[in-house]
């Protein structure tokens, strides 16, 4: 199989090559043909390469609405990047679609047009296809563990989520971002819509601000090595080391928060006390059971339900670097 | 970084047929049919009819903007705080020449959430970002205080104050009490650049600033009284990430490090105690963030052979983060005589270590192979020392006690294998181990175990099925109980992170699309089943389950609409003992939480009108019920209630210009029993802010004219994602 890598490095470009590796599987058949069919291959040889005539002219002369022109503002259309499709010596609409002499040739009346390379989740090409067309030229661009990562595993395609013919490609931007991923992940467009969650909704927050989908080292697809480093991304504030560490604080963020978005105020994945009792059972008011006994109107307006509950004096929940903070309370 | 020869084409089962014909095809092709190895000859595609922009072109909308009511709520991160006229100005705009490219981009410019951001460069050689954003932060706009700001960071009791043993018995309250806003701005600076010395290098730095200034709730307790304290905030984070990257033939390498420097103008919060207090203890203090940087340095990269269709890619990380802020005194009180402090700034460091590698291969056609693994550690070398608290300002403990550095080492590996059975259906499983091991805390080992199987059938290209199920035990060596007696403990008591689980999950997704007629569902449900079955008191118990769904129907290119609804069910249990032994009382919550919504998007409605319409409901209930020696009790359902209705209309006067009506309507309504009826003085021994639950409906009303500038727009270039 070596044979058929190129290992050509002439800065034709990244494009020609992956296009004519995939061509390989039919040149291959064709061989086969051709040692029985040495005459009939060899006229056919001259006509056949299986690139359009003119390019990308070839192609607009057909496909010349808005689902194309976009593509004329994006990055892969720059004439003086020699690396992409539209760069000099490139093979334009056939670095991605692959080669279309058989696509643009006349067909008989009848005759189903032979089919490019097509992109998209309804496309007739297959996901891992597709994806080895961009990873052609954007393999270092798919980051740690694509290739084991649940994306790649679950067959999607690159263009389930980019397009590349559109003016913006709208998983590009921090506003749209969120509808593109929720296409797929629904339960969690749904978690982002309770009550406390991240600005996610109001398009002030993008998924990648926290997630890396082309892979991570963690399951969750994370920017960072670990949730709290992502978490400190923005709330460095919470970081330490503190001289008074909260354990579960130094863990991991999701013990106590639900990052997508709670029922309840700072996203906590419980009400206080009970989320705290989960874990704090000293003699003394954290073993007390707290009743509705304990709501306003109620004998005793309870401190440790009411406002904002065991915070209302143990404020330092994420660590205290007060000498006399061991508490938290300081 | 592009990857000049590298051609990635996963072998499909079809190929791997072909190999034989392929070194048939290595031979002849050399020989009899040079033309098919050959790029074509491209210098005639002059592509005259590809239609390059130059230079400048834009869209840009200027708009007045009515609210009807104020909310904090709605104006958290979205900018509507407050009733009234907003003038807002947005646009997006680029310069493109083959020399030199350059993007931009404005958001809410009139707003309190404004984002600009420019981006530009000669693409393949260097690029440059750079953009600022703000992000308001609204909590409540219904609070009250009778604190005012005295400089640094500290709160002033109002002059007359009479201090008292209990909220209900300030003489000066209704009249010292003034509005205050919880709230706080975010502002977040972005610039960065990247070069390219050569293709296959790419040399990335980026800087990001992040300040944050306001106010957000403290609590400033004493002993066994507290006040909820408007706390001015005034902090910045640095970050800096600079890396080079390497792609060679079918891998890359990437070399980086990573910066975040965290500074905060205040060391401390300090307080006037608005209660009677013990000599000496009218005031405390509480610190506030330290100042404190994290610094790491890391290595990545990823190959891929031919051999079995393989790639692998590993990362390493090393990384310290340290805290010296200067430490605060034992006390306020000058009254007290306490120990000196065993350092006057604490030398805290951490050190995190961060391994992964993942591998995948296809041995045989029809079989696939990952295998990843993950390796964290926290060593914490913060030095441990002997400190003897002051409670509350108000008396010596007399008790030294250590601080705790928490530590921890965590792996995990994992298996995975998918099967193609047919054409159709392919079969997958995986198991997986997590070790954890912990300083210093009750559980040092612990161990989980999960498999899990999965099926996915694809009958055809309009029917896709997912289906996985699985199991997770997590077993820990010993919970060490007089550890956690000796911090004071129910030795019964098992944290539920520490505890054993016996978890079972399930997963299921099912997408089916019209053969004829452009209508697309999704049905997707997650459960999971978590038993602490060794856990006398704590959590006992959680079940998860969450489905949701969504139906897309496109009549055309120019109409499409949507229905989505999602429905979770999230209970937990849990139990706890006021004696200090077996379990006396036993607590349930559950959250439910329903969503639902509709879109249309409606584009030439007529010739030159697009409308777009999104509706939104969502719903979250949480009960809580407890049951203790005095029988079953629950609380009062905490209710909130989302409605939203939002509807744009543009209206195309000419290609260069738009009209556009914006009419949204929202409704929120919150029940939540800690703050409802709950004033500054209705909890005894808490002096709150008197906050109130969200409860608004109104109007955001705009109305917009966009100019373009450059060529024409394209309408319809978009696949229009729905915002709802």
């Amino acid at each position: 199989m070596g044979s058929t890598r190129s290992t050509s490095t002439d800065g034709v470009g990244c494009s020609a090559k992956a296009t004519r590796q995939l061509r390989l599987p039919d040149y291959r058949l064709l061989t086969v043909v051709a040692a029985l069919l040495p005459a009939w291959l060899l006229a056919q040889s001259a006509g056949d390469v299986p690139y359009s005539r003119d390019g990308a002219d070839t192609c607009l002369a057909c496909h010349s609405g808005p689902e194309v022109l976009g593509l004329f503002r994006t990055p892969h259309a720059v004439p003086t990047d020699a690396r992409t499709p539209f760069g000099h010596g490139q093979l334009q609409c056939e670095a991605c679609h692959g080669p279309g002499g058989g696509h643009t040739a006349r067909v008989r009346r009848g005759e189903e047009r032979p089919s490019v390379v097509r992109f998209g989740r309804d496309a007739d090409t297959a996901a891992s296809v597709q994806n080895g067309m961009c990873t052609g030229c954007h393999e270092a661009d798919t980051g740690f563990g694509w290739h084991t990562g649940p994306h790649a595993r679950n067959d999607v395609a690159c263009a389930d989520c980019h397009r590349s013919h559109t003016t913006e490609d709208a998983v590009l931007h921090a506003s749209t971002q969120p509808a593109v991923c929720f296409d797929c992940h629904t339960t969690t467009r749904s978690e982002t819509r309770k009550a406390f969650t991240h600005p996610i909704a109001e398009g002030k927050m993008e998924c990648g601000g926290c997630h890396s989908p082309h892979g991570a080292t963690i399951d969750e697809q994370l920017k960072r090595q670990t949730v709290n480093d992502t978490c400190y991304e923005c709330h460095a504030e919470k970081r330490g080391p503190w001289l008074w560490e909260h354990a579960p604080v130094t863990e991991d963020c999701t013990l106590c928060h639900a990052p997508h978005g709670s029922n309840h105020p700072g996203m906590l994945t419980r009400r206080a006390p009970l989320l705290c009792q989960g874990c704090h059972s000293e003699r003394g008011h954290p073993s007390i059971a707290q009743t509705p006994g304990g709501l306003p109107g109620g004998a005793m307006p309870s401190q440790f339900l009411l406002a904002t509950g065991c915070l209302n004096c143990h404020e330092q929940v994420h660590g205290s670097n007060h000498p006399s903070g061991s508490r938290l309370m300081r | 970084m592009y990857n000049l020869s590298r051609a990635t084409i996963r072998r499909t089962p079809d190929r791997r047929r072909h190999r034989a014909a392929g070194v048939v095809m290595a031979v002849v092709l050399a020989t009899a049919m040079p033309a098919f190895a050959q790029t074509p000859d491209t210098s005639s595609w002059t592509c005259e009819s590809c239609p390059f922009p130059e230079g400048y072109s834009g869209d840009y909308t200027a708009e007045t903007i009515y609210v009807t009511d104020d909310s904090a709520y709605l104006g958290d991160a979205g900018g509507y705080d407050e009733e009234g006229a907003y003038i807002n100005f947005a646009g997006d705009g680029s310069y493109l020449s083959r020399d030199y490219q350059a993007r931009w981009a404005i958001e809410d410019l009139g707003l309190d959430s404004r984002y600009l951001a420019v981006t530009g460069g000669q693409q393949g050689l260097y690029d440059y970002r750079v953009s600022y954003r703000e992000l308001p932060r609204r909590q409540y706009d219904t609070t009250r205080t009778i604190f005012s700001p005295s400089g640094a960071g500290s709160l002033s009791l109002p002059l007359g104050w009479q201090r008292a043993t209990a909220t209900s018995d300030f003489p000066t309250l209704a009249s010292d009490l003034v509005d205050v806003e919880i709230k706080s701005d975010r502002k977040l600076f972005e610039a960065g650049a990247s070069y390219l010395p050569l293709p296959a290098v790419k040399l990335d730095a980026n800087y990001r600033r992040i300040e944050r200034n306001g106010v957000d709730i403290a609590a400033g307790s004493y002993f066994t009284q507290s006040s909820l304290l408007p706390r001015a905030l005034d902090y910045s984070t640095d970050n800096v990430e600079l890396s080079a990257r390497l792609a060679v033939d079918r891998g890359y390498l990437v070399a980086a490090y990573y910066g975040s420097f965290f500074q905060n103008r205040f060391l401390a919060t300090g307080w006037e105690s608005p209660f009677v207090t013990a000599a000496g203890a009218e005031t405390g203090r509480i610190a506030q963030a330290p100042d404190n940087r994290m610094q790491q340095v890391s290595l990545s990269g990823g190959y891929r052979f031919d051999t079995w269709d393989s790639g692998l890619s590993f990362s390493a990380a090393a990384g310290r983060a340290t805290q010296n802020d200067v430490l605060l005194p034992y006390t306020t009180n000058d009254n007290l005589t306490t120990v000196p402090l065993p350092r006057t700034r604490l030398d805290a460091e951490v050190d995190k270590r961060n391994f992964a590698f993942a591998a995948s291969a296809s041995p045989l056609d029809k079989l696939r192979i990952d295998a990843r693994f993950r390796y964290d550690r926290r060593d914490n070398n913060t030095p441990i020392e002997s400190w003897t608290r002051v409670i509350s300002d108000t008396f010596n403990s007399g008790e030294a006690e250590e601080n705790v550095p928490y530590g921890f080492r965590r792996s995990n590996l994992s298996l995975d294998a998918a099967y193609r059975w047919s054409r159709e259906l392919r079969l997958s499983g995986g198991f997986r181990r997590t070790e954890h091991d912990r300083d210093h805390q009750e559980v040092a080992e612990q161990t989980e175990d999960s498999g899990w199987g999965a099926l996915h059938w694809r009958p055809n290209g309009r029917i896709d099925l997912l289906a996985k199920g699985g199991v997770a035990k997590r077993e820990i060596d010993r919970y060490d109980e007089s550890l956690a007696f000796s911090f004071g403990q129910n030795p019964l008591l098992r944290k539920y992170h520490l505890a054993y689980r016996y978890r079972r999950f399930a997963e299921l997704t099912l997408s089916a699309s019209g053969a004829e007629t452009p209508v697309s569902a999704t049905l997707a449900a997650l459960y999971a089943d978590d038993d602490y079955t060794k856990s006398p008191l704590g959590l006992t118990g959680a079940e998860d389950l969450r489905i949701s769904g969504d139906v897309s129907y496109a009549a055309s290119e120019k109409r499409h609409f949507h229905l989505q609804a999602g429905y979770e069910d999230i209970r937990s249990a849990q139990a706890g003992s006021e004696q200090f032994s077996m379990p006396d009382w036993r607590a349930r919550n559950t959250d439910r939480f329903y969503t639902a919504g509709a879109g249309m998007r409606l584009l030439e409605v007529r010739d030159d009108i697009d409308v777009t319409l999104d509706y939104l409901r969502s719903i979250g209930t949480t009960e809580i019920s407890i049951v203790t020696p005095g029988g079953p009790d629950a609380f009062p359902d905490l209710d909130t209630t989302l409605n939203s209705f939002h509807l744009r209309v543009a209206w195309h006067r000419s290609p260069r210009t738009t009209w556009n009506l914006s009419a949204r309507y929202e409704s929120f309504v919150m029940d939540d029993w800690a703050l409802e009826g709950v004033q500054p003085n209705t909890i005894p021994v808490v002096l709150s802010l008197g906050a109130e639950p969200y409860d608004y409906n109104r109007f955001v009303i705009g109305l917009g004219f966009s100019y373009r500038i450059g060529p024409e727009a394209i309408r319809g270039d978009q696949p229009g994602y729905f915002t709802n």
